[in-house]
């Protein structure tokens, strides 16, 4: 029989060891960027009504959330997308406070995949949310922090993929396509069958210089020249306005430093009925996802009573491990640590001595052995790279593990 | 230039894609003959190909260990992965059916449970579901045909080429689900990252179809 105390079901996993110490590195410097940059930490609850995830949704039967039912028979799931819960909260908030405000969470979040496909249902999600402020200038602001939060961790070759997720809509209602082709072309944009998006506009009749047009610029992307040459042609004021804006964003992140990083995407992945705005993904070699995903979204928010827009991002923790795991190797990454080794007579002054190191950041464990040899031998096995060894007065021995010497010094001059 | 990885559905796909590539002067000596190697590298180094179980492909393009895969539209359904689809090859051409004796047409109407026997559980659920039927599906690896002839289901959902193994068991097709063919899916973060390889690939795939 399988013993299910020794077991973790589909989905989930134990991080240990380096990997874990790698997920908390990663996981401070990015909420040290949203704490630098005026974004307040918030925390939801890890279950909420089924309503927070499902609102506004064509039905509230969702497949691939995690659902309870309390023991009053409501129903609930868990947390699977920390935005929504986001906006639930500042929906549940009474006392208007000036907007904008600016929200940052660090959370767990449950999907279901479809079965057997090796996707994680737990993840670990950082984000933030900059709620009830609609200028560009908030736009670039999300993207910058987005891009600093990768190069603080590490992450190097990577894309920012920005799109505006209206364009599409703005330019088949200005060419007349009828509302039903239109909700078509959508629908397969959701199943991502561009095959099936250029069978359809094919089918449209229109005019042919539209259609070309249009099957050029749902598989283009590129720099800001790209950017301008799609301006000229684009055929009415209002989708202008949006490549326009795309154009002004661009001159923002210029100042910013990081235009390098930024390409332009008209593909299809870019328009969504999600997003309202700017919408954004980044990519890098070797994770098969978006290491990062966010964009603006002015409609979500109406839906939990505060009609405010909001433009955000989340990056997916899990991936941002799985790319710096394959840029270096592990052990490199290894902290040093030290043992420190004291008698009954040193033990007080020893104390004092490392815990003034570990202000300094040092990472000393306490030797429970009382013999030095013996203490050298298990920092060896447990890989440490330093032994301290109070042996009396201020006289102290300095192991050096990964040289093999030994050095005598006093506690004044560690 | 990026290195680019194929997953390719063993078989006919395959040899029909391999076949495409060569005449864009992609060639994979590796490939040819009698070999037991699962990854091979092309000529000029730019590329590689493995050969999976066609409903493996969309996996492994999903996952990002293959750019691009080569496979038909059935599996992708099937399978429903995170990918995205490119280009119809146009071969490979057949259609998805609800089939079984003619008698059952007034079934499928009658708003009574159906009993469906499939190699396609997803497809078939599907679309029972968008045209507002209740089914029983029942999964099968292989000779769907023989369900509803030894009676085990009511009907079948399977791929129909020219008929001809309908026919011979007395069994027609009822309803058309959808037009299948070879397809060329690739995962989303190569597209992105790979953007200018793989687009100029696909283009000079495209053209060379249309001749």
């Amino acid at each position: 029989m399988k013993n299910f105390a020794l077991h973790i079901p589909e989905g989930v996993k134990d991080y240990i060891g380096e990997e874990a110490a790698l997920k908390e590195l990663i996981q401070n410097k990015i909420k040290k960027v949203f704490r630098t940059n005026a974004y307040h930490l918030v925390e939801t609850p890890s279950f909420e009504y089924l309503d927070v995830f499902t609102l506004g949704e064509e039905s509230f039967q969702q497949s691939s959330l995690y659902h309870l039912v309390s023991r009053q028979g409501e129903l609930m799931a868990l947390r699977s997308d920390m935005t929504r819960a986001i906006a639930r909260l500042i929906g549940t908030q009474k006392n208007e406070g000036s907007y904008p405000q600016r929200f940052a969470y660090l959370a767990n979040s449950f999907r279901y995949p479809e079965r057997y496909q090796g996707k994680l249902h737990e993840f670990t999600q950082a984000g933030v949310e900059l709620i009830g402020n609609k200028s560009i200038a908030a736009d670039a602001e999300v993207i910058r922090i987005a891009v600093k939060c990768l190069k603080e961790v590490g992450v190097t070759e990577f894309n920012v993929h920005v799109g505006s997720s209206p364009l599409l809509e703005y330019i088949l209602e200005d060419f007349e396509v009828e509302k039903a082709k239109q909700e078509e072309v959508f629908k397969a944009i959701e199943a991502k069958d561009a095959v099936k998006v250029k069978s359809i506009l094919k089918a449209s009749q229109m005019e042919v210089e539209t259609l070309e047009l249009l099957l050029e610029l749902i598989q283009c992307s590129g720099q800001i020249e790209l950017l301008r040459t799609i301006k000229a042609k684009m055929p009415s004021s209002r989708s202008k306005a949006a490549v326009e804006e795309m154009e002004t964003l661009y001159e923002i992140l210029e100042d910013y430093g990081i235009n390098e990083y930024i390409i332009f995407d008209f593909s299809l992945m870019s328009y969504g009925k999600y997003y309202t705005g700017m919408m954004f993904q980044i990519f890098t070699l070797d994770v098969g996802t978006a290491l990062v995903e966010g964009g603006r979204y002015d409609k979500l928010l109406c839906k939990f009573g505060k009609d405010l827009p909001a433009v955000g991002f989340g990056v997916n923790i899990n991936f941002v491990m799985q790319r710096l795991l394959k840029q270096r190797d592990l052990k490199k990454r290894q902290s040093k640590k030290t043992l420190a080794v004291s008698t009954p007579i040193t033990r007080k002054v020893c104390q004092e001595v490392c815990d003034g190191l570990r202000e300094e950041n040092h990472m000393i464990e306490n030797s429970l052995l009382d013999d030095i040899d013996a203490s050298v031998d298990y920092a060896k096995k447990a890989g440490l790279s330093e032994v301290l060894h109070f042996k009396h007065g201020d006289k102290v021995d300095v192991y050096h593990l990964e040289y093999g010497t030994v050095e005598e010094t006093t506690i004044n001059q560690l | 230039m990026k290195q680019i990885t194929f997953a390719l559905a063993k078989g006919r796909l395959a040899e029909k894609a391999m076949g495409i590539l060569k005449d864009l002067g992609i060639t994979c000596k590796e490939m040819e003959g009698d070999t037991r190697k699962l990854l091979f590298t092309s000529d000029d180094g730019n590329y590689r190909f493995f050969l999976s179980k066609a409903s493996d492909v969309p996996t492994y393009v999903d996952h990002g260990v293959a750019d691009i895969g080569i496979v038909g539209k059935d599996t992708i359904l099937e399978e429903n992965r995170e990918v995205y689809e490119v280009l119809d090859l146009g071969f490979g051409k057949c259609m998805m059916t609800v089939a079984g004796e003619p008698s059952k047409s007034v079934l499928l109407e009658s708003g009574q449970l159906i009993r469906v026997a499939t190699k396609y559980p997803m497809i078939a659920k599907k679309y029972f579901d968008q045209t507002g039927r209740s089914v029983e599906i029942i999964k099968l690896h292989g000779s769907v045909e023989l369900g509803p002839i030894v009676g085990l289901s009511d009907v079948i959902v399977d791929i129909v080429e020219s008929g001809k193994t309908l026919k011979e068991n007395g069994l027609v097709v009822l309803e058309e689900i959808e037009p299948l063919s070879a397809r060329c899916i690739v995962n989303s973060a190569s597209f992105k990252v790979k953007h200018q390889e793989i687009n100029t690939l696909i283009k000079a795939i495209e053209a060379r179809l249309g001749e």
